[in-house]
């Protein structure tokens, strides 16, 4: 016994290194690959300037729709991107201080008026300073990029005549010269917005021209503006962004270690919050589909086991052929095609967890209208999970109660004398059950975590679609969360299997 | 006559893959200086796969059809296999092959073919379809053409004449004819110099056509898998035209009014009303295609009177005028028949097209080639990395064999749908990089546990232990005395992975981060199924048929390779 405690024990050993770097691998490929929530944040402002047709954007200075510099920045550190990968990865977990932003409610702005009073002074002198800032700009015709100071370079100085006509010319060779052009002007420090040049503006001109100067200070002014009120807060360990919100800043351990999956990009809310509300979803579709799966495989495998190569075993071998060759999803689809009320027949609604009046219904009692809805929604679904394993269940009874068939306990109960019901069905079947028994384990998985093809195709609202959508939507905390939940509910369910297995089973011995 | 090439071409294939290929294979390996022997052992257990006739049968369909779906480009393309016009020889169906392969080559297989080239006047690339047109009928497609020259020459002359005399009575006159006349009929006669320049000139290609110097050759079947079918009426996706009698829907969308006086270039129109046969009174469009329907006489399937194209629609949508195309001989087209923009029994589109108009057919076609082919790489590959990485394993044990089962274990771990998907959502991954992230995240590690058992069992026998003793290196041991006696579980697994890549590449297809949009796959197919699924099945049913047709065979296979190599025998005692 000795042996298998120690097997066990570095099984569980392995789960935390195994999780580690699953996690890091998946972390790693998110935040290198492109399309995080700030440019996805961008395109959202891009789209939402292109619908009102360009017109009227105010603060968003002229083409270039997008965070500036310092916005982006700020966005960073609320996302935690700013931070190296490695560390980034342990302050998700949890091991690593890092600052927490949480959004000030309006309850603690109430709580003390004093403070938020000076703070909203402050944030009042700040817009303001921004509000001068930026009519400045768009009189000087200047622009900042970064830290320097660019205005258009209308006509050559003397000195730089070729320089500029290259320029020209490159500019006019249109698209396909844009690198070779921006190349060229970088040599210089030159810039290209829209078809002007900006070139950076020298510090005698800045001595001399008033607007320019006036401009300078203002920006600096903006600057001190912030930083002051961000002084302000600082007294109350808060910060602002310049967007126009405060946040609570706390330093501390704050990752999945303390229960803290961050706040969803897409639903605004606590991740955790978000998966808990779809486990039972999953849940309830993955356990009916594999009690179905019992209900239906266990039988028809004894019965092929009972008749094998008989007529019985034969025919339905090519059923299980045909389980093997449908992915469940595939038969759902052909279920919601035949039965959806597309071409054919009615039978079946297009998909969903529940009708839309179900809770409603629910109230007013009418529970046997609501029973024939839940069941109505269940059925592709449940077929999808029975076709899905349908054929490794169906053969693994067959061959398992068919192993148990050639064993020398069988072949001593028929010399006993005992009938042939009671051989298969009493001593053959208890034993032949033990490795189905301990696929329960595996089955944890997708009862858990659902099966992202049949969540997408029967549209169920459970973790398996919530999975696949923070993907398409870059979602990070739920993309996270869902690996997090996925890989330890697989992890230890494999474990588990195991475990049963050894223990309902005493000739099995693990080492 | 369709029907018999379309057989001949299977027979072909069939006889090629069991008879050519192993017969080339065997030349090849005289030729290297191999003889090929197997062992005894080897030729019972494929005598044995042979007696089991469904697998067997399952492996000939299958290899088969896949190289002849290697010839696909030849047999289902929207373009000619050859087309000549004089000396000029094209091959455009295999041009992208051989640009691909061949591109260290020059000249005629490298570049597009120009109109003017083959005739047509014009820089751009050749219209095949224009070009075949005049194949098939020069006199039809010329007549016209030569006939408006020479009306434009005999009214130039006639100009010319009219002028020449008006100038002619200034100078009766003593005056100077003025000098814009004298420009114009200098103008003139250059321009029907020109015109009989040019008539000259299409005299000669018309007698390139009409000596039959031209050709073309096309597939079997004149579509393929990225044109979109732009000659079909309606809009995508359209229905299959096979049509089975009640279980093809069919869609009645307008009804034929009155007759009335209208020109059109011509020829007669009719007044037509919407959605009276259906209920859903649905707008009508311009530019619609209608096949005209008359019930036929012992109410069987509907016949096809005639093809009508909408002209004019009403304000509301609801009425409009068309132009009759054509009419089935001996048919008049009369009030009250309904018109469809489905095709019956008229095979334009036997499957169908997809959301993009892209005819089914072909993409089942050469979905099936990508499927087994995209499968077959993965399976080779990841078996070569689970065979040494397996090898290594059972043959070294100690440190080697628990770190690197500790590196499975871990590796197994890893949500490898999850990762793709991640992937594939900002880079759209190729056929090859699909096929490596397949075989590095998870089909290696498939056979290596089975590969490092057999190692491990097979290192501690006698014949192992003397090679090891006489001194041979140990990857000779490895790779020329353990491996093939332990292919077995290899061989009998290998069908059963092959069907699990294939559901994998149309999962990734069908969620979309598979195979670049553009490519022929069965999962896409069944994702524009899914948005339409109420109103295409056929995009359902269709990939879903090849697919599993596919996979039951390959099931059979694996059956019957399982029965063979590796028989388990049940003991019945009663």
């Amino acid at each position: 016994m000795s042996g298998m405690w120690t097997y066990f024990a570095r099984r569980l050993i392995l789960v935390p290194i195994t999780f580690l770097v699953i996690t890091f691998m998946v972390y790693a490929v998110l935040r290198v690959t492109p399309g995080g929530p700030i440019e996805q944040l961008e395109n959202q402002m891009r789209a939402a300037a292109a619908q009102e047709g360009g017109g009227g954007s105010g603060g968003l200075g002229g083409t270039d729709v997008g965070l500036d510099e310092k916005a982006r920045e700020e966005l960073r550190a609320y996302y935690n991107l700013d931070q190296p990968i490695p560390i980034a990865y342990l302050q998700w977990l949890g091991v690593y201080p890092r600052k927490d932003r949480t959004p000030v409610t309006l309850k603690e702005r109430e709580a003390d008026p004093e403070f938020w009073n000076r703070v909203e002074a402050a944030w009042v002198q700040f817009r303001e300073s921004e509000n001068a800032y930026e009519a400045a700009l768009q009189n000087s015709g200047a622009e900042f990029r970064g830290a320097a100071l660019l205005v258009e370079a209308k006509e050559a100085e003397p000195g730089e005549e070729m320089f500029f006509q290259r320029a020209g010319k490159l500019l006019s060779e249109g698209l396909d010269s844009r690198g070779r052009l921006n190349q060229h002007l970088d040599s210089r420090g030159w810039q290209l917005s829209g078809a002007r040049f900006m070139r950076p503006v020298s510090d005698t001109e800045l001595s001399e021209n008033s607007t320019l100067a006036t401009l300078v200070r203002l920006a600096v002014d903006k600057d001190q503006a912030f930083e002051k009120l961000n002084e302000i807060l600082a007294e109350q360990d808060k910060e602002a962004s310049r967007r126009g919100s405060y946040y609570n800043v706390e330093i501390g351990f704050s990752g999945i270690l303390q229960g803290d999956f961050g706040r969803s990009f897409t639903y605004n809310e606590d991740a955790l919050d978000v998966i808990t509300q779809k486990f039972p979803i999953s849940i309830y579709f993955g356990l009916i589909g594999y009690l179905a799966t019992w209900l239906i495989c266990i039988p028809l495998g004894i019965g092929k086991a009972v008749h094998h190569r008989g007529l019985f075993d034969t025919s339905t071998s090519v059923l299980v052929f045909l389980g093997y060759a449908t992915p469940g999803f595939v038969a759902c689809l052909l279920l919601l095609v035949l039965l959806g009320g597309g071409t054919y027949w009615n039978v079946v609604p297009l998909g969903g967890f529940r009708s839309e009046g179900w809770g409603l219904w629910w109230e007013q009692g009418e529970y046997w209208r609501c029973i024939k809805d839940q069941v109505h929604h269940t059925l592709v679904p449940m077929f999808g999970y029975l076709v899905g394993s349908f054929a490794s269940m169906t053969v693994l009874m067959k061959n398992s109660l068919l192993e148990n068939f050639g064993a020398d306990y069988v072949r001593t109960a028929f010399a006993k004398g005992l009938p042939e019901g009671r051989v298969i069905y009493v001593h053959a079947l208890r034993n032949s059950l033990i490795p189905i028994t301990a696929g329960i384990g595996h089955f944890l998985g997708i009862i858990f975590a659902g099966s992202f093809l049949i969540e997408k195709v029967c549209n169920i609202p459970g973790m398996g679609l919530l999975g696949y959508e923070s993907i398409i939507r870059r979602d990070y905390p739920i993309i996270l969360a869902t690996l997090v939940f996925g890989v330890l509910i697989r992890l230890t369910g494999n474990i588990l299997s195991d475990f049963i297995w050894a223990a309902i089973d005493p000739r099995i011995r693990f080492k | 006559m369709k029907f018999l090439l379309v057989l001949l071409v299977l027979i072909a294939g069939v006889w090629f893959t069991q008879k050519g290929i192993p017969w080339i294979f065997k030349g090849i390996l005289r030729l290297v200086g191999i003889r090929w022997k197997s062992s005894p052992l080897a030729e019972k257990r494929i005598r044995r796969f042979k007696s089991i006739r469904r697998g067997y049968y399952s492996f000939v369909i299958i290899t088969s059809l896949f190289t002849t779906s290697l010839f696909l480009e030849v047999l289902v393309n929207d373009k000619p296999v050859m087309i000549r016009y004089g000396d000029q020889v094209s091959y455009p169906a295999v041009r992208d092959l051989t640009n691909t392969w061949c591109f260290f080559m020059e000249g005629p297989l490298t570049t597009f073919d120009r109109s003017e080239d083959f005739g047509i006047p014009g820089q751009g690339p050749l219209d095949y379809t224009e070009f075949a047109r005049l194949v098939e009928n020069p006199e039809a497609a010329f007549g016209p053409i030569v006939e408006k020259q020479k009306s434009d020459i005999s009214d130039l002359e006639m100009e010319i004449e009219d002028v020449r005399l008006e100038i002619e009575e200034y100078e009766a006159d003593g005056e100077e004819p003025e000098d814009w006349l004298i420009e114009d009929l200098a103008a003139a006669e250059k321009q029907v110099v020109q015109l009989r320049e040019g008539l000259e000139q299409l005299a000669s290609i018309e007698k390139v056509f009409l000596d039959g110097n031209v050709g073309v050759v096309w597939p079997l079947y004149r579509h393929g898998p990225y044109k979109n079918r732009l000659d079909l009426p309606g809009t995508a996706p359209h229905d299959p035209s096979l049509y089975i009698p009640g279980l093809t829907p069919v869609r009645q969308d307008a009804m034929l009014g009155e007759q009335v006086e209208m020109e059109y270039g011509g020829r007669q129109g009719m007044r037509i009303t919407s959605g009276m046969g259906s209920g859903d009174r649905s707008p009508l469009s311009a530019d619609t295609k209608f096949y005209a329907l008359k019930p036929s006489t012992d109410s069987g399937p509907v016949e096809v009177a005639g093809i009508v194209i909408v002209r004019k629609v009403s304000e509301d949508g609801l009425s409009g005028e068309v132009e009759i195309l054509s009419i089935t001989p001996g048919e008049t087209l009369t009030t009250g028949l309904n018109l469809s923009t489905r095709f019956l029994e008229t095979w334009e589109a036997p499957l169908g097209t997809s959301d993009a108009g892209i005819d089914v057919l072909p993409l089942l076609a050469y979905g099936f080639r990508v499927s087994v082919g995209f499968s077959l790489m993965v399976l080779v590959a990841g078996y070569l990395v689970g065979i040494l990485a397996g090898a290594i394993m059972g043959y070294y044990g100690g440190w080697t064999d628990i770190l690197l089962q500790r590196f499975i274990e871990i590796w197994g771990s890893v949500p490898f749908l999850f990762l793709i998907m991640i992937v594939a959502s900002i880079v759209d991954p190729g056929f090859w990089v699909l096929v490596i992230f397949l075989v590095i995240l998870r089909s290696w590690m498939a056979i290596t546990y089975q590969i490092r058992g057999e190692f491990y069992r097979e290192k501690a026998r006698d014949y192992v232990q003397a090679a090891i003793g006489s001194g041979v290196s140990d990857m000779t041991v490895m790779m020329r005395h353990i491996l093939p006696n332990s292919m077995v579980p290899v061989i009998s697994r290998a069908p059963f992975s092959f069907v699990n890549y294939i559901s994998s590449l149309v999962s990734l297809d069908f969620l979309g981060f598979g195979l670049p949009p553009t490519d022929p796959s069965w999962g896409r197919l069944l994702n524009q199924g899914f948005q339409f699924l109420t109103t295409s099945p056929h995009l359902v049913f269709l990939p879903v048929l090849a697919m599993a047709t596919t996979l039951f065979l390959v099931v059979l296979i694996g059956e019957a390779v399982r029965e063979a190599f590796d028989p388990k025998v049940f003991s019945r005692l009663r």
